[in-house]
């Protein structure tokens, strides 16, 4: 078979964002170890502006339309990947703010930190741009390199390296599935280009391939049952790295799932739309109950990200152009909410070197802000109107409804009552529980700044959602050719599914 | 103009949310609660206003904000609809809602968190607005949510009361579960309809078939007993009295708790096309107003009683609703927020007279220390136990009376034993509270003060309302109130009962009056001529007596059935987590450990060894070097990934890209 490798000027265009940031990635590791008298914070503020002019020019890409595919279409720049990387350079910006404080305390290794997480990152912007199985499975792995560091970067700290060798074990048993996923689809149909393989016919082997590779996938993304490694890797990870790890890899998976489900597998929507139901109703229901039992804030927040990632799979689940949109945009919400909530328990985390929800006690009346903003973001979470993350349900349970999947809506909406339970949980204790030490907490201004700027996605994406859901429909315009059964009015009585 | 008006009635209260939310712990406590209560006062002006115009011109207008959502297939804009409805929920809301703030100047005065209490009254004043303003079921939604979360915030207002916080807790949970049934509702309603306007819906509603009618209703009718406190999901509301006394009136009472109601009469074309469900609505009211009366019987703490009154009035409410008299529904919720409102008010009063009790067997002969709350309360009672012609008579009995002539006469039987009940426990809660013998605690008993006039002021107006409220629904079924509504009831096809003759109606007014009599001198037999009879009737059937007290245990098969077994999985679930998977991972772990000796004592031996080797070649390089050698194996990887990406990088941008030439690689 044949390559044909070209690159010209307008070529390499489309990987200005990558080059930037790798550019600026070495160029914080060379400051570090240049200037080692340097405050290590300065090289958080220098990561953020490298990452600030890589989010330029990715809004650049997005206003003036910038698409094309480099290296016989494995790297692919369109709306959707365009997207994802403002999706995931975004993220990353506010976790370098909330990680400030936090790695001051380190002993070792600040600056390194930065860097790990800049490498990381780009190794997700490159995840969203793979449109082939051998790029999936380059930049999946690039991306994950990085975190299997960060995890473990407390090294005195058993708790975080217990969490980091976890994560790596089960981590690569993961790229082993994936790998193997890949080499069957290949053996199968001799095609690795994701829209190539949208005409073959399915095979048991093509089938088994395709699951393996989701198998891997929703290890990624921590679903049910590919979650084990959640809650502990969550628990014992430094907390910034937590919150990271909790949105940005989650994105950057769903930019591969939504090409695989939705340009590959599209004809085969029939076969796998139950697994993906499966997989949802396993997802909400397992992270929801779990997440009740728990008393440390860390895990409460990572099954309660299972749960939210089993309510984005309905939109996958639900297969068509507005799923896709409904995934776009219940991201963005998640984005903020739980990026916001993470903040909160990396502020508090920071004061009173504390994650159990016990010490939450009276967060109120010790700071007004920091118990509001958290109240907010559960809330959110939780999908109380009018903030982001109800608009985030609504939208997927849409998606899903005109799929006729009631029982997937049914099971969601039960799951959204046991969900509100444990978020209020922590509500009480920060608004009616009496605390034990009532002295007031300030927070530092990047904190301040990344509480705020959550605070502002969450109630704009609720209250004026517009701009965005205008946007995430242009983004998901490739798959405008899904055909989903049109809302014809249901005439019987539907909770078949 | 009209529009201004119109968004500004929840604007106004959403300003002072916001000030005194982000401002107000500079404000003095006068600033926050004149911009409270002010902000109220103006809103319930442009009510006023708005409805003269809608009375004048009867048109009804749909006023757009903004466009909210627009995406896929779905449009919703933030808009309201002004139609008769709307115009006399607002007035009940605003109106209510203004007396009640006035009033909580007075009681909440020296409280903590004065300022944090306005601002979440007033936010439950924008939520509940949009409830009944909103021109769609999204907007209906978000202050649907709104008012619980502000019911939330309200309960568990007292700090550090372990009962405040489970029953807020308790009140949100289940009000979700209602609101799972809504969401679902409003679902269906977007498969079928395509929109979620309530015109293009309605408009539309001939098209669909009975079973989805059925279908949607009985998931909005979930939705409805969850936010109305309805069997099988009324027992938050009770739970809620933990809150402070005004929010208790306002929110528990008068207005949020209505919300279901008003939510089934906006909705009566669907129900209309759905008999099963109006058959439902119509027991579950029945039922529970007769099963709430029963536990009212022998609550002794004073808010509860009222608690379980309003569950059972609202019954009232669904039952008029489930029989297809929604005129007569929202009647009662305005006659019932009127001496409801001023009953919970005045309850404050005796409360706030009794530095904070609320067991009536710790108070009694109180007639005299506190006498115009004594003379409030019974104007209250007089309303809610139907007594001719006070607010309460005209609009329960309008309802029994439709319910006779369409020929409910189980349902109407319910009513009447609810309304004997009604009339049995409330003066049963007046002789217990203001009359006989004293058995308030001595130290309390000195400091017994009547209200001030803040607080007397707005119960005064109140039970003027619960006085001359029901007159706009005179006579039954034809009064103004009934023409008013008729653009919205019409649709429904209910007519005034043509077939019940004069002599019927007046004979069933008679009917129900003596029933209040009755129970007023059951009553008054039982506390105020024979005080120790009530005790032996209870002692004379232990078991009803203790089954009533504890309410039926409802509460404890909840906790036994759904709420226990949940918390128990979630713990196994938790610990297959933490053991059964840490067991795997750590079985692989220690296999990795071994190994990882063996790649140790490699990479100290044999790496180290070069890296020495080489150092040793160039010692100055070396020195500088070793910056890069921390002894970390993943900053080595780090540095070799960063390698190779500028090594990359650097080969395609220079040796390929910059001939401007692709290169083929075969």
């Amino acid at each position: 078979m044949t390559f044909n490798l070209t690159l010209s000027g307008s070529d390499l265009l489309l990987l200005l964002p990558e080059m930037l940031l790798t550019v600026w990635l070495c160029v914080v590791l060379i400051v570090d170890f240049a200037m080692p008298r340097l405050p290590k914070d300065r090289l958080a503020y220098l990561s953020v502006g490298g990452l600030a002019a890589v989010l330029v020019n990715l809004l650049w890409f997005d206003r003036a339309g910038v698409t094309g595919t480099l290296f016989a279409n494995m790297f692919v720049v369109d709306r959707l990947a365009v997207f994802f990387k403002l999706f995931i350079v975004g993220a990353t910006i506010l976790i370098i703010l909330v990680s400030v404080d936090y790695v001051r305390r380190f002993r070792f290794f600040k600056g390194e930190y930065y860097f790990l997480v800049l490498m990381s990152a780009l190794g997700m912007m490159f995840m969203a741009s793979a449109n082939d199985l051998l790029s999936v499975f380059i930049t999946l792995e690039f991306s994950t390199f990085g975190f299997y560091v960060l995890v473990a970067y407390l090294r005195d700290d058993v708790a975080s390296n217990e969490a980091g060798l976890k994560f790596f074990i089960l981590g690569v048993f993961a790229a082993g599935l994936l790998a193997y996923g890949i080499s069957l689809v290949y053996g199968e149909t001799g095609k690795i280009v994701f829209s190539d393989i949208a005409s073959a016919s399915p095979t048991p082997g093509l089938v088994i391939g395709y699951l393996l590779i989701f198998a891997a996938l929703g290890f990624k993304i921590g679903a049910v049952p590919f979650h084990s490694w959640i809650p502990d890797t969550y628990h014992g990870a430094p907390t910034p790295v937590t919150a990271y790890l909790s949105i940005a890899p989650k994105g950057a998976a769903f930019a591969i799932l939504l090409r695989m489900f939705f340009v590959s597998l599209a004809t085969l929507k029939p076969a796998w739309v139950l697994l993906l139901v499966g997989a949802s109703i396993l997802s909400m229901t397992y992270g929801n109950i779990v997440a009740i039992a728990q008393r440390n804030i860390k895990r409460l927040l990572a099954y309660s990200g299972i749960a939210q990632i089993g309510n984005i799979l309905i939109g996958l689940a639900a297969g068509t152009k507005m799923g896709g949109d409904a995934i776009l945009f219940y991201l963005l919400t998640y984005l903020f909410a739980n990026l916001g909530a993470f903040a909160i328990v990396i502020a508090v985390g920071n004061l009173i070197h504390s994650d159990e929800i016990e010490d939450y006690n009276g967060l109120n009346r010790r700071s007004p802000f920091l118990a509001f903003a958290m109240l907010v973001f559960l809330l959110s979470l939780a999908g109380v109107p009018p903030l982001a993350g109800f608009i985030g349900k609504l939208y997927i349970f849409l998606s899903a409804i005109n799929e006729g999947l009631y029982t997937l809506i049914i099971v969601g909406l039960i799951n959204i009552v046991i969900s509100m339970y444990y978020y209020l949980v922590v509500v009480k204790k920060m608004y009616i529980n009496e605390p034990t030490d009532p002295s007031p907490l300030t927070i530092s201004t990047p904190m301040k700044a990344v509480v705020y700027a959550g605070l502002a996605g969450t109630l704009i994406l609720g209250i004026y959602p517009q701009p965005f859901i205008d946007w995430v429909v242009a983004a998901t315009l490739m798959f405008s050719n899904l055909a989903g059964h049109t809302a014809a009015a249901p005439t019987i009585l539907p909770f078949g599914g | 103009m009209f529009d201004l008006l119109v968004i500004l009635i929840p604007a106004l209260p959403l300003v002072a949310v916001l000030l005194n939310g982000l401002l107000g712990n500079r404000f003095s406590h006068d600033a926050a609660h004149r911009l409270a209560c002010g902000s109220v006062g103006l809103s319930f002006l442009s009510a006023i206003l708005v409805f003269a115009q809608t009375l004048r011109t009867g048109v009804v207008r749909e006023v757009m904000v903004y466009r909210w959502i627009f995406g896929g297939d779905l449009t919703v804009n933030l808009a309201f609809l002004i139609d008769p409805l709307t115009c006399i929920m607002l007035l009940v809301v605003t109106g209510v809602g203004f007396l009640i703030h006035l009033y909580s100047i007075g009681y909440m005065h020296g409280e903590e968190g004065f300022t944090r209490f306005f601002t979440y009254m007033n936010l439950f004043m924008v939520s509940m607005l949009l409830l009944v303003m909103g021109n769609n079921y999204l907007v209906l939604f978000i202050g649907w949510e709104g008012v619980g979360l502000c019911s939330y915030l309200l309960i568990g207002y007292y700090y550090g009361r372990v009962s405040a916080a489970k029953a807020a807790t308790k009140a949100f949970v289940v009000n979700r579960i209602g609101d799972a049934g809504f969401l679902l509702a409003i679902f269906l309603v977007f498969v079928n309809f395509n929109t979620l306007d309530y015109t293009q819906v309605f408009a539309q509603a001939g098209q669909l078939s009975t079973s989805m009618a059925t279908a949607i209703t009985l998931c909005l009718l979930i939705g409805a007993v969850g936010k109305s406190a309805q069997i099988p999901l009324y027992t938050w509301l009770p739970d809620a009295m933990e809150g402070p006394t005004p929010v208790s009136a306002l929110i528990h009472a008068a207005t949020m708790v209505t919300a279901g109601v008003y939510m089934v009469v906006r909705n009566h074309v669907l129900y209309d096309m759905a008999p099963v469900a109006m058959t439902t609505v119509a027991w579950v009211g029945g039922g529970t107003a007769l099963f709430a009366a029963t536990i009212g019987l022998v609550q002794t703490d004073i808010k509860r009683v009222l608690a379980y009154s309003t569950v059972s009035q609202l019954g009232y409410m669904f039952l008029a609703c489930g029989i297809g008299a929604y005129t007569a529904a929202i009647f009662h919720l305005m006659t019932h927020a009127f001496f409801k409102a001023l009953l919970f008010l005045s309850a404050g009063s005796v409360i706030h007279a009794l530095a904070g009790e609320q067991d009536i067997r710790k108070m009694g002969g109180l007639r005299r220390k506190i006498p115009w709350t004594h003379g409030l309360f019974l104007v209250g009672t007089l309303a809610i136990a139907g007594i001719f012609p006070l607010a309460g008579f005209w609009s329960k009995d309008e309802i029994m009376a439709h319910a006779f002539t369409h020929g409910y006469y189980v349902l109407y039987v319910m009513a009447a034993i609810g309304a004997f009940l009604t009339a049995f426990y409330m003066f049963r809660l007046t002789y217990l509270t203001f009359y006989g013998q004293s058995r308030v605690d001595h130290h309390v008993a000195e400091h017994i003060h009547e209200s001030p006039g803040i607080m007397i002021g707005p119960l005064v107006v109140l039970a003027v309302l619960s006085v001359v409220g029901g007159f706009p629904g005179v006579p039954p079924e034809s009064g103004w109130f009934h023409h008013f509504l008729h653009p919205v009831a019409a649709a429904a096809g209910e007519e005034p009962a043509h077939g019940a003759g004069v002599g019927l109606l007046t004979m069933l007014m008679v009917i129900a009056t003596l029933i209040a009599l009755l129970g007023w001198g059951l009553a008054h037999y039982l506390y105020s001529v024979r005080p120790d009879a009530a005790q032996q009737w209870a002692a004379r059937a232990p078991q009803v007596y203790t089954t009533l007290l504890n309410k039926y245990y409802v509460d404890e098969f909840y906790d036994l059935v759904v709420v226990e077994p949940t918390k128990r999985l979630g713990l196994l679930w938790d610990w297959f987590d933490r053991s059964v998977i840490d067991a795997l991972v750590l079985g692989v772990g220690r296999m990795t450990q071994s190994g990882s000796a063996l790649s140790t004592a490699f990479e100290k031996y044999v790496i180290y060894g070069l890296i020495n080797v080489l150092g040793y070649g160039n010692h100055r390089a070396a020195r500088s070097w070793r910056k890069l050698q921390t002894g970390k194996v993943h900053h080595y990887a780090a540095i070799i990934v960063a390698g190779l990406f500028i090594l990359v990088h650097l080969i395609l941008v220079w040796w390929t890209g910059s001939s401007g030439v692709g290169v083929a690689l075969k």
